[in-house]
């Protein structure tokens, strides 16, 4: 049983290694805009759309019924617990030496006191929890972005993000339990408590959105971007809203493919990226 | 002997250079940030106080508490200007007066809609911090029965003698740039008549409750 897990997680991980290789090909080659294969993610959007207005929507409110929410709540800690070793591995294949440390203490203490996780009884006693991936590791390590992706049945993604999805399985606790009749049932509520999590967000995207395919794709790429910067002020966000308008492009770029205006002038707040300044307001 | 004298000497200038950052600097931080951060406060307190009556007010009276709020507190013609990029340039007077006032309906609603129940939320500003062209970043966070929910940060310019909002940014998300790529998307494709009437249904839409999916 040992053994075939060793092989598979040397498959994998052998797997990955080479779609990382391609993909450090593929992000450096990319100089396009980020969403080069538009048509082909409308559709795949679409289908998600459909899939989970159909079926994963009903069935996350029939879940959000009958489960009291500090069920919820503990059913996602729980979750979320078996996957933190995925941010673990991230933390140390970044360099992030410290952190990683307290990413383990957290994984131990949420797995012990807070009862198989749960419980989190480790943000209060000071172990944050920290969100990390494959995809933040490998543009840690200066791999491109690529093109942003939407994958049936998984929602928004980009070309460099998609090992994500492979480590996250192997790092997951629940792959190395080996019986599936826990494991399967386990993942589905995984899968249904996760949509059930995601109901408010949706929700406030339907209100907002006009266009929900490009909301759903910029919020996507600039949280994705925020997350890569260590979650810090997003300072570039800012910058890119504060820029004058460039002339109007006649195909479709993507606004966040905007060039900054070579005139431009750009202060530096300690500690932070450049900022451009804010043009004067219009009058009236 | 010596070497301890000169560390003691040398965290006594460290305590003194400390207290002055304190003393001096901190006040100063807080005259040049505190108009600002009122503004944030005030806007963020009447948010809470309409959430908190959300159920009796329905969405008309909600609608109607926070059009004054959001107008005293939002730069809404700056915001409907960059959210439209190159394309402001090209309005007439009345298109440009047009997509003000039905922006200005836009973002009342999406307001009304999402802070319609009280389920706990609070807010916290975290800190405060003068960025380009004197214009203060005012962190906060969104928390839910104690828990964090997001971090929402508002850029705040000062505007014909006054303070207020020109961005806000959720969780890394800014609302200018998504409103911005979805609103060229339009007009790029589709005419800006079309945008238009979009935004109208949008608030029509947000008026009746949205589908629940």
């Amino acid at each position: 049983m040992v053994g075939e897990a060793c092989q598979r997680t040397r498959r994998i991980i052998g797997r990955t290694l080479g779609l990382g290789c391609l993909l450090f090909v593929v992000g450096c080659a990319t100089t396009s805009g980020p969403d080069p294969w538009q048509p082909v993610n409308r559709r795949f959007y679409a289908f998600n759309s459909d899939t989970d207005r159909l079926l994963m929507s009903p069935v996350a409110r029939m879940y959000t019924t009958v489960t009291p929410k500090p069920l919820r709540a503990s059913l996602t800690n729980f979750f979320r617990n078996v996957a933190y070793p995925d941010v673990i591995v991230n933390d140390f294949l970044q360099g992030r030496i410290g952190q990683g440390a307290g990413d383990i203490g957290r994984l131990v203490v949420n797995s012990t006191l807070g009862l198989l996780g749960l419980f989190d009884v480790a943000t209060p006693l000071g172990l944050k929890a920290h969100v990390e991936d494959a995809g933040l590791t490998l543009g840690r390590w200066g791999v491109g972005r690529g093109p942003y992706l939407v994958l049936p049945f998984v929602g928004p993604d980009t070309l460099r993000n998609t090992p994500s999805l492979l480590m996250g399985i192997f790092t997951n606790v629940l792959y190395y339990v080996g019986n599936s009749a826990l494991t399967v049932p386990l993942t589905v509520f995984d899968v249904i408590n996760a949509r059930a999590n995601a109901s408010g967000s949706l929700r406030y995207m339907r209100e907002n959105a006009v266009d929900p395919y490009v909301f759903a794709r910029d919020a996507y790429l600039q949280h994705r971007s925020y997350l890569q910067d260590g979650g810090h002020l997003p300072l570039k966000a800012i910058e890119q809203m504060m820029l004058p308008p460039s002339p109007a492009p006649v195909s479709d770029p993507p606004p966040l493919a905007d060039p900054a205006p070579a005139a431009r002038p750009v202060v530096t707040v300690p500690g932070r990226a450049a900022v451009a300044i804010r043009p004067p307001a219009a009058a009236g | 002997m010596g070497r301890q004298q000169t560390r003691q000497r040398q965290t006594v200038s460290w305590a003194i250079a400390l207290l002055w950052v304190v003393m001096v600097g901190a006040p100063a931080w807080a005259a040049h940030t505190g108009p600002a951060v009122a503004v944030v406060r005030q806007f963020q307190d009447t948010l809470l106080a309409v959430m908190k009556a959300g159920q009796s007010l329905g969405f008309e009276g909600r609608y109607r508490r926070l059009m004054p709020a959001v107008r005293a507190s939002h730069d809404l013609p700056y915001i409907a200007e960059v959210t439209l990029g190159p394309y402001w340039d090209k309005l007439s007077l009345a298109e440009r007066r047009a997509f003000v006032a039905a922006f200005a309906r836009l973002t009342v609603a999406t307001y009304a809609a999402q802070f319609r129940r009280d389920s706990g939320q609070a807010f916290h500003r975290t800190a405060s911090q003068a960025v380009a062209q004197g214009d203060v970043l005012v962190e906060t966070e969104l928390s839910t029965d104690g828990h964090k929910e997001a971090t929402i940060d508002y850029l705040v310019a000062p505007s014909a003698g006054r303070w207020r909002i020109v961005n806000i940014v959720a969780n890394g998300v800014s609302d200018l740039a998504l409103k911005r790529a979805q609103y060229t998307a339009i007009i790029r494709k589709k005419g800006f008549p079309v945008l238009l009437s979009i935004l109208r249904a949008k608030v029509t839409e947000l008026s009746h409750g949205a589908p629940k999916r």
